[in-house]
């Protein structure tokens, strides 16, 4: 499904060029679960960003479902974003001023889905991951591990191939960032790609396979 | 600490100098425009207001009240009865006559043509009336005699160089009547009865007025009355003296005195044998136009700084976090946008003395005695600027002090509110001064593209008093100057007519007199009111204009009149062949045959409705000659035709003067073309604070909403998505920023365009135009910031804190 080579990302400002991704080689099947671990600055979220077409490579080429995203125009990467893959933050990353509902709806919103069938497909999704009581609530009023599912509930509500997870528990206790890991393993069972970004061992041991960062290499 | 802050606000001026630049610059230059734009108002305001008490001087005018015509209103007073008068009314301490005469002379000095307009006669007190300094000769005897006349001194210095000319003969073709007296200092522009020459109006204190051609003569006539409550008194013996001399008068109306103040008459349209006048909305408007432009510039000023300190709210967090009070942020605020303000107040001042001059030719006005530097009115304005400023300064400043340890974004929303109030009031102002800049374009270019109904280009009009004789003393005959002009080589066409064709206002002097007329079809005896004058039967072919109906016979008696469709249309129902008649008598000899009606033409501005006009088919006396030149031959034309009016001058007692048609035509609309000038000055400038202010605030507003933007663009909104997301909002501003601006536009537009009598619906595009203006200036800038923002790296505002 995703596969880069010879992958680099460089940043340079006047006076430092630093090296977020050097040389990277990876592939990752359809269907996977793959855990990325490593220090602070190892390159981790670049790479994330990278695969969910949000940033582009320095040097070397992404190929994601066959299709080479590094010649892509942005609109033709938004187009792909938007169909195939979903975010999940450690910061949750919901609109202040909509509601639950509102945010989960938006990626159907720009997919221009219908008024019922966004209805429809959001209490789905909602009553799924049992925050449906919620869905006229602001993020402010609920607590972490809900903003979190609300989070989750936006990410999978289009059904994306692959889920881009950036420590989804860094901002939850134990009993939710548990919780949020089930519900990751439930999607991937149903068949989606995960990559997700961790600095827990104990969450990373979720996935089928974990890939160590330093320095922008694989170790 | 003071210091502290004054070093701060510098800083911040360098760090973020182009918005900084913006602020203060348009602040600045805002100010100097309003300036000038006050300065244009004060030397209106300030029209004859340089006379001696003039708290205490008084015009004197009549107007005649008619059953039938409605009001003849005028601003003269009967001149030769005038002194006999007011000296039996105790009240009026003491009066002046001005009379400017319709015939130039043929004078001469130092055996040269001596040219000037007709001469001028006033009162002897007319010089210390006027404040008038004297260069030149004997302050007590400069108009005590009839023949002593008082130059100016740039016409003295254009006769007679740098020598003192007191005592110089001058001659009224070989017999020496007129010396000069003195020479006076020019006068100031906007005095009302301003000449370059004064004669002695010689009055008659102890005659009574028994004859008519006693009250034949009126003209302008001021009195002075120590006390305001006396006028009435004043106008109510004057209204009983009149009324003696009734039969004399010959007004068939009810006459009826007026004592206007003098400060007052140069807003007193619409008045007959009048100097030029303005509408006092015209000023008033200006006024307005200059407050708009102020508070635009104010409010953009505000914008910016509001979002600069909004940028800092994370410094004064800080500050507060380390032991600043309310009152410390405060204090640096406010020490920081006096800066600011002085900053803009001192570049507004150079700003607004560097332009003068540059101002001065734009609105072709001499304002530098109504610098705002040097007038009492200048304390008002800056203390309103000023109050104005401080009070902005101390809300924005104690808002954005506010800020709590605890702020949550709710107070940054609140905040928003303030900015989106200045940008409507912006946008309200951009919408009425477009709207109006684009009328006045409009009416302009109506008043100056409009069909004059005559052959005018390429034409120079002679003003020379001859007639169709030969043979009387001081008259040159009509017939050889225009067989002459027709000989001269590169003449296209001729034309003769009493009356001026290039009139500003339709009186006696332009040849056009308004008499009573009675229709020989008409049921009753009831008269009706129209102008009469006479031109040659070749005048209308020669000058293109169209017959309606009827011929005009090549050799016309002076029976035979042609009239104008305006006329035709209004009195006649079957015109050509119908009799008409001028006054009581009902002798045959007095009843003139309509051979032709005569397309309308503007002889006038199109300030003044189209008069219904009579033109008798032979002239006796001639005015006015109409010399076309062809394509090229310009100078060769005007030259000879000097050569031929001179010679023929220097036999006979008659002087004459010159005024090519299109120029002259072209000073009717100047308070126009000033008028689109301001306007469009003004539209451009708050068109430029316009697209900043929706730029920075959009810019702002985008910028905050970075995050939600980038969590849109990772849910897969595209460009199209978020431009609708915004521009809903700005629509909404849009629209609510319309109304008003527009109903404020079509407040200010109709106080220029209701002058017109004629009919300008294209000055209403001025609305659409506004509308559709607009659109680019609110949402260009929104949509660059929109395509920033989509372009925009998401991962900077969605990865943790």
């Amino acid at each position: 499904m995703i596969k880069l080579t010879n992958l680099s990302k460089i940043y340079r400002t006047d006076t430092v060029e630093t090296t977020a991704l050097n040389d990277l080689n990876l592939t990752i099947e359809k269907g996977s679960f793959i855990a990325i671990k490593g220090p602070s600055g190892c390159g981790k979220t670049t790479l994330l960003n990278i695969l969910g077409l949000m940033d582009r490579a320095s040097r070397g080429e992404y190929s994601f479902t066959g299709k080479n995203a590094s010649t892509m125009s942005e609109n033709e990467r938004n187009r792909l974003r938007r169909k195939t893959i979903g975010f999940l933050f450690q910061k949750f990353n919901l609109i202040s001023s909509l509601t639950v509902f509102e945010n989960v709806e938006l990626p159907l919103l720009y997919q221009k889905v219908n008024t019922s069938s966004r209805k429809e497909r959001v209490m789905s999704i909602l009553g799924q991951l049992g925050v449906e009581a919620r869905k006229d609530h602001f993020p402010h009023q609920l607590s972490g591990g809900q903003q979190q599912r609300v989070s989750l509930a936006r990410c999978v509500i289009n059904n994306p191939e692959l889920i881009l997870a950036d420590e989804p528990t860094g901002n939850l206790d134990s009993r939710n960032g548990e919780e949020v890991m089930r519900l990751l393993k439930d999607l991937h069972t149903s068949g989606r790609t995960i990559v997700m970004v961790t600095h827990d061992d104990h969450y990373a041991t979720f996935a089928d396979q974990i890939i160590h960062l330093n320095d922008g290499m694989i170790v | 600490m003071i210091l502290k802050h004054i070093k701060l606000s510098f800083r911040q001026i360098i760090r973020q100098k182009f918005s900084f630049a913006i602020a203060i610059l348009g602040l600045a230059l805002g100010l100097a425009a309003a300036g000038h734009l006050i300065s244009y108002t004060l030397y209106y305001l300030d029209y004859d207001q340089n006379v001696e008490n003039q708290g205490e001087w008084y015009r004197l005018r009549f107007s005649d009240l008619h059953p039938e015509f409605g009001e003849l209103a005028t601003a003269s007073f009967f001149i030769p009865p005038a002194a006999m008068l007011l000296d039996d009314i105790p009240e009026v301490l003491e009066h002046i006559v001005y009379w400017p005469s319709v015939v130039a002379l043929n004078l001469r000095c130092d055996d040269k043509p001596f040219q000037m307009p007709a001469l001028t006669y006033v009162s002897e007190i007319f010089p210390k009336h006027y404040q008038m300094e004297i260069k030149y000769g004997n302050p007590d005897s400069l108009l005590s005699d009839r023949s002593g006349i008082l130059i100016s001194e740039s016409f003295a210095q254009s006769f007679f160089g740098n020598i003192n000319p007191v005592g110089k003969q001058i001659y009224v073709g070989d017999i020496p009547k007129y010396h000069i007296s003195g020479v006076f200092a020019d006068l100031r522009d906007n005095l009302h009865l301003k000449h370059d020459h004064y004669i002695l109006w010689p009055e008659d204190t102890e005659a009574a007025p028994t004859s008519e051609e006693d009250w034949y003569i009126t003209g302008h006539v001021r009195v002075r009355i120590a006390h305001p409550e006396e006028t009435k008194a004043v106008e109510r013996r004057l209204n009983e003296v009149l009324e003696q001399y009734r039969n004399l008068i010959g007004q068939s109306g009810t006459i009826q005195v007026h004592l206007d103040p003098i400060r007052q008459i140069h807003f007193m349209p619409n008045l007959k044998d009048d100097a030029p006048t303005m509408p006092i909305l015209n000023i008033v408007s200006i006024l307005v136009l200059a407050g708009l432009l102020i508070i635009s510039a104010m409010v953009n000023f505000l914008i910016i700084i509001g979002l600069s300190w909004k940028k800092r709210s994370d410094e004064f967090y800080f500050r507060r976090a380390v032991g600043a009070g309310r009152a410390e942020i405060f204090g640096q605020l406010i020490c920081e946008y006096g800066i600011y303000i002085g900053l803009a107040l001192l570049i507004g001042i150079i700003l607004y003395s560097a332009t003068m001059g540059i101002f001065e030719d734009l609105v072709k006005v001499d304002v530098s005695r109504y610098s705002m530097v040097d007038l009492p009115y200048s304390v008002y304005s800056a203390l309103i600027f000023l109050v104005l400023a401080l009070v902005s300064g101390i809300l924005m400043s104690w808002r954005h002090s506010r800020i709590k340890l605890d702020q949550n974004t709710w107070q940054g929303v609140h905040r928003n509110r303030g900015i989106t109030v200045l940008l409507f009031v912006q946008m309200t102002i951009s919408f009425a001064l477009i709207a109006v800049a684009v009328s006045m374009y409009l009416h302009y270019s109506f008043v100056r593209g409009l069909d004059w109904g005559w052959d005018h280009q390429n034409t120079v009009q002679y003003k020379f008093i001859s007639i169709m004789d030969e043979g009387r003393s001081g008259y040159s005959d009509a017939r050889v100057i225009r067989q002459r002009i027709r000989e001269l080589p590169g003449v296209l066409k001729e034309s003769v007519s009493n009356f001026n064709l290039i009139s500003e206002s339709l009186d006696n002097q332009n040849g056009f007199h308004e008499v009573p007329i009675y229709l020989q079809d008409a049921e009753g005896n009831t008269p009706i009111r129209s102008y009469l004058s006479s031109c040659t039967p070749d005048f209308f072919e020669t000058r293109g204009i169209k017959l309606v109906s009827g011929q005009i016979p090549d050799t016309a008696t002076d029976t035979q009149v042609v009239v104008n469709q305006s006329f035709a249309d209004k009195y006649l129902v079957n015109p050509v062949g119908s009799r008409l008649r001028e006054g009581d008598d009902l002798d045959e000899s007095n009843w003139y045959e309509v051979v032709a009606v005569a397309e309308d033409c503007w002889w006038f501005p199109p300030y003044q409705e189209m008069i219904p006009l009579i033109t008798i088919l032979k002239p006796y006396v001639i005015k006015y000659h109409q010399i076309t030149w062809r394509e090229g031959m310009k100078q060769e034309v005007l030259s000879g035709l000097e050569h031929i009016f001179a010679e023929t001058a220097s036999s006979g007692v008659f002087g004459y003067s010159s005024q090519e048609v299109e120029l002259s035509q072209a000073g009717f609309y100047e308070q126009d073309l000033i008028y689109k000038n301001i306007s469009m000055f003004m539209a451009i400038f708050v068109v430029l604070i316009a697209v900043m202010g929706v730029y920075a605030v959009s810019a702002q507003s985008i910028h905050a909403q970075m995050k939600d933007i980038s969590i849109r663009k990772i849910c897969g909104a595209e460009m199209s998505d978020l431009q609708k997301l915004y521009f809903r909002s700005y629509l909404y501003l849009y629209i609510a920023s319309a109304l008003p601006g527009l109903y404020l536009a079509s407040n200010l537009i109709r106080l220029y365009i209701d002058k017109l009598a004629l009919d300008n619906s294209a000055s209403m595009m001025g609305y659409p135009a506004a509308i559709l203006i607009m659109i680019p200036i609110v949402f260009v800038p929104l949509s660059l910031n929109i395509f920033m923002a989509y372009k925009a790296d998401p991962t900077r505002y969605l990865q943790a804190d």
